[in-house]
This record gives C-alpha cells, sequence and structure tokens, in this order.
C-alpha cells in the first residue's frame, strides 16, 4: 500500500479505537448525547427528559405565550443541544426572546434527566446567562 | 506494524479478497440509499413541507446513489467517488444528528474509494479491522457508562418501550414486572430501575462482556470465526428486541468478510432481502413500523 493509503487506513482505526472513550468523557462534562456524533454509545443510556426554563430580566417566562419565532428558536436549541449537550451556543434562542420581551438579560436553564448506573433518575441543570448587548441588532 | 494489526483480522488469497470486496461494496451502495430512503421517509412526515431544500436535496442523494447500486462495474470508477461525495452530504446536512450507521457508512464508502487501488486482501483485512473496532467500542461505552452491570438500560426500557417489554419481559418474573410498572417514570430520584439475579440480567452482562472480548477473541486465527459468528448472535439479537434494522445489516454484512467469498455473496444477499421485506413492511404499513 502506498503511505497516503497506508496513512488513511492507520489514522481511521486509530480514531475509531480512541473516540468512543474520548465521547464518554464528553458526555460526562458537557452532556453531549452518547448516542451521536459516531460514539458508538447508543443503548449506553436512555433517552428521557430534556426542557427548559426561561427567565427574562429576572422573571419566569411561561412558555405556552412564547411567540411563534421564540419558540421555534427554543425547539432548534432543544433540538441541538439534545446531541450536542453544553457545545450548542444558546445566543440564537436566547436573543430572539431577549428581542421579543425586549428584556436586556435571559437566562435558559437546561435541565436533563438521566439514568445512574444505580438505576436512580437523577437530574443535572445547567444555566445559561446571555445579555442582549451580546447580540447582533 | 499496520499489516501486523489487519494480518490480525485474518488472511485472504487475493482473488477471493477482490470477489468479497465487489460484493461488499455493492451492498454497501445499497445500504447507504436505504439509509437515504429511510431518513427521506421520515423527513416527509408532515412536519417538513415537500419541496423543501433538504427534501429536493435528498431525493436527489436517494436517487444519485440508487443509480450507484445498479451501476455496471466498468463504470465503477464514477460510482465509487460518486456514492462516498453523496453519503459524505448526507452526514453532512443531517449533522448533529447523523446515525451511528450514518457515519459509518461514510467512513466505508471513502475508505474503498481511498483503499481499493490497493492490495485487495488489505482492504478487505481493514474492513474486518472496523468492525471488530466498532463492536468493542460500543461495548466500551455501555461498560463506561455503567449502566448495564445493574441491568439498569434494559430496566427502564422494559418499562418505557413497547419493543423491550416485548424482547426482554418475558425473561423477567411478573412480580419483576409488576414492580417496574408502578415506577413513576423519569421523575428525579424514581428508581431502582435494575434487575434482579434471572436471564435478563445475565444477557445485560452478555450483551457487555461479548461486545468487549468477541473483537479481542476474533484476533486468534482458530477462534476467529467462531467469534464472528457470535457476534452475528449479539447483532441478532439487537434486531429481534431493537430492530435497529441499518446498523444490524451493515454490521452483519461486514461480519460476512471474515468469511470466502461465495459465502459473503449469499450472506449479504440475504441482508438485501432482509432489507426489502422491513421496506415492504414500512410501505405496507403506511410508515407505521418496519
Amino acid at each position: 500500500m502506498v503511505r497516503w493509503r497506508r496513512a488513511f487506513a492507520a489514522a481511521t482505526l486509530l480514531a475509531l479505537l480512541v473516540w468512543p472513550p474520548v465521547q464518554h468523557v464528553l458526555h460526562r462534562e458537557m452532556r453531549v448525547s452518547s448516542w451521536k456524533l459516531f460514539g458508538l454509545g447508543v443503548y449506553s443510556r436512555p433517552k428521557l427528559t430534556l426542557r427548559f426554563e426561561l427567565t427574562a430580566d429576572g422573571t419566569p417566562v411561561d412558555l405556552r405565550t412564547l411567540s411563534p419565532a421564540s419558540h421555534e428558536a427554543l425547539v432548534d436549541l432543544r433540538d441541538r443541544t439534545r446531541d450536542l449537550g453544553l457545545l450548542v451556543d444558546p445566543a440564537p434562542a436566547a436573543c430572539t426572546l431577549a428581542r421579543a420581551r425586549d428584556a436586556a438579560t435571559v437566562t435558559v436553564t437546561r435541565i436533563e434527566h438521566d439514568l445512574g448506573a444505580d438505576g436512580h433518575i437523577r437530574r443535572h441543570v445547567h444555566r445559561w446567562t446571555v445579555n442582549r448587548r451580546a447580540c447582533s441588532p | 506494524m499496520l499489516d501486523r494489526i489487519l494480518r490480525r483480522t485474518g488472511h485472504d488469497a487475493p482473488d477471493d479478497a477482490a470477489a468479497k470486496l465487489d460484493a461488499f461494496e455493492r451492498f454497501l451502495r445499497l445500504h447507504i440509499a436505504a439509509w437515504s430512503l429511510v431518513s427521506l421517509a421520515f423527513r416527509v412526515d408532515g412536519t417538513i413541507e415537500t419541496g423543501t431544500p433538504e427534501i429536493v436535496w435528498r431525493g436527489l442523494a436517494t436517487v444519485g446513489l440508487l443509480g450507484t447500486v445498479g451501476a455496471p462495474p466498468r463504470l465503477d470508477r464514477y460510482a465509487r467517488p460518486l456514492a462516498a461525495a453523496l453519503v459524505c452530504g448526507l452526514v453532512a446536512t443531517s449533522f448533529p444528528s447523523t446515525s451511528n450507521h450514518g457515519f459509518y457508512g461514510a467512513l466505508l464508502a471513502v475508505a474503498l474509494l481511498v483503499l481499493r487501488g490497493g492490495p485487495a486482501p488489505t482492504t478487505a483485512a481493514y474492513l474486518r479491522a472496523t468492525v471488530l473496532l466498532v463492536c468493542f467500542g460500543a461495548g466500551l461505552q455501555k461498560a463506561l457508562h455503567g449502566t448495564w452491570w445493574r441491568g439498569s438500560f434494559l430496566a427502564w426500557e422494559v418499562f418505557a418501550s413497547a419493543r423491550f417489554e416485548t424482547g426482554i419481559g418475558w425473561m423477567l418474573s411478573d412480580a419483576a414486572l409488576s414492580r417496574l410498572f408502578d415506577m413513576p417514570g423519569d421523575a428525579v430520584g424514581a428508581g431502582p430501575y435494575v434487575l434482579s439475579f434471572g436471564p435478563a440480567l445475565v444477557a445485560s452482562w452478555a450483551v457487555v462482556v461479548g461486545e468487549i472480548a468477541l473483537p479481542v477473541v476474533a484476533l486468534v486465527d482458530r477462534a476467529r470465526r467462531v467469534a464472528a459468528v457470535a457476534m452475528l448472535g449479539l447483532v441478532g439479537g439487537f434486531e429481534l428486541v431493537a430492530h435497529e434494522v441499518l446498523f444490524g445489516g451493515l454490521f452483519a454484512a461486514l461480519l460476512s468478510l471474515f468469511f470466502p467469498a461465495r459465502i459473503v455473496r449469499w450472506w449479504l444477499g440475504a441482508v438485501a432481502a432482509l432489507y426489502l421485506v422491513r421496506g415492504a413492511i414500512f410501505v405496507s404499513t403506511g410508515g407505521a413500523t418496519w
């Protein structure tokens, strides 16, 4: 085999060996889905509840009162964070909400339920705070 | 070093390896086309309107991939890069929700594009090495997540999924099933979703230990084909319970490469026939199941 073919074969086999444990660390630290990104963690954990709680300038936002644009942006954020965990940028959704509510600060609290190795359901909470000054006009 | 590792997955005569690769490459194109078709069907479910750029792209990609399946061998020099480009495009446009077998199909298509100009036995050995690493990686993930040692994952799925209730529930006593079905779902603190000692917990351990150990056993000359058949058994078990048709099909197809070309051909034909049957079920039920 010529050198570049050997390099391709060696690199891809090494990646297949190394990536699953790396992706496991990404799941543990950054809530990246075990089911996606070719980490081979399908059926390692069930897919449980993932929801958001929102505040605009400290006031809780009733999700049923969201404008269509804010709702769509949050659905998109939920879909992406379900796969990519905390690696996603919440700003597009938060800025849409900030504009709709004319709020200076929006917090998006990500609440994900998870099955522990002991068989109990536990909760992982992460809060993103986005200042409207960081949003594009 | 690379050659020594690849040789651990078995040896092929050049003609036999080339025949295997011809058959597998044809199957891989069919598999990728099936994936494209299925993901297209799932998107045209009323949530995405027909005629949107995504649907048009997926439709064209599916037609292109089906074209590569039917392309005569003399056109392989065009069909091979086309298939690789289309599957890479599908992976990129479905990211980050791309399925694992989508990534795997893309890797294999690119690998065939890169490696088929080299010695056929080495390319066949490379494909076998990938399936061993994929099996090992899946087992390693289950072991690291820890949800299979006490049967937590299976216990939850029996509670939450009709497929697992049917596939695994019969291994549990009535008392164990009642205990699980009395649980309050995924409320925080609920549980424990665990299995007490019995056939289901043994199956849970067998999956993790099998996925980690069998690829290692397959590196031993005398045990290689037995390990391949055992891995096929694991895949068959998953198929019966989880109905992962495309991942299971691709995995089973790769396991055929541990055997001579004449077996590979009918093995791949059987997997392709399974795809057609499942596709017919999908169409006849209006997309309800497959």
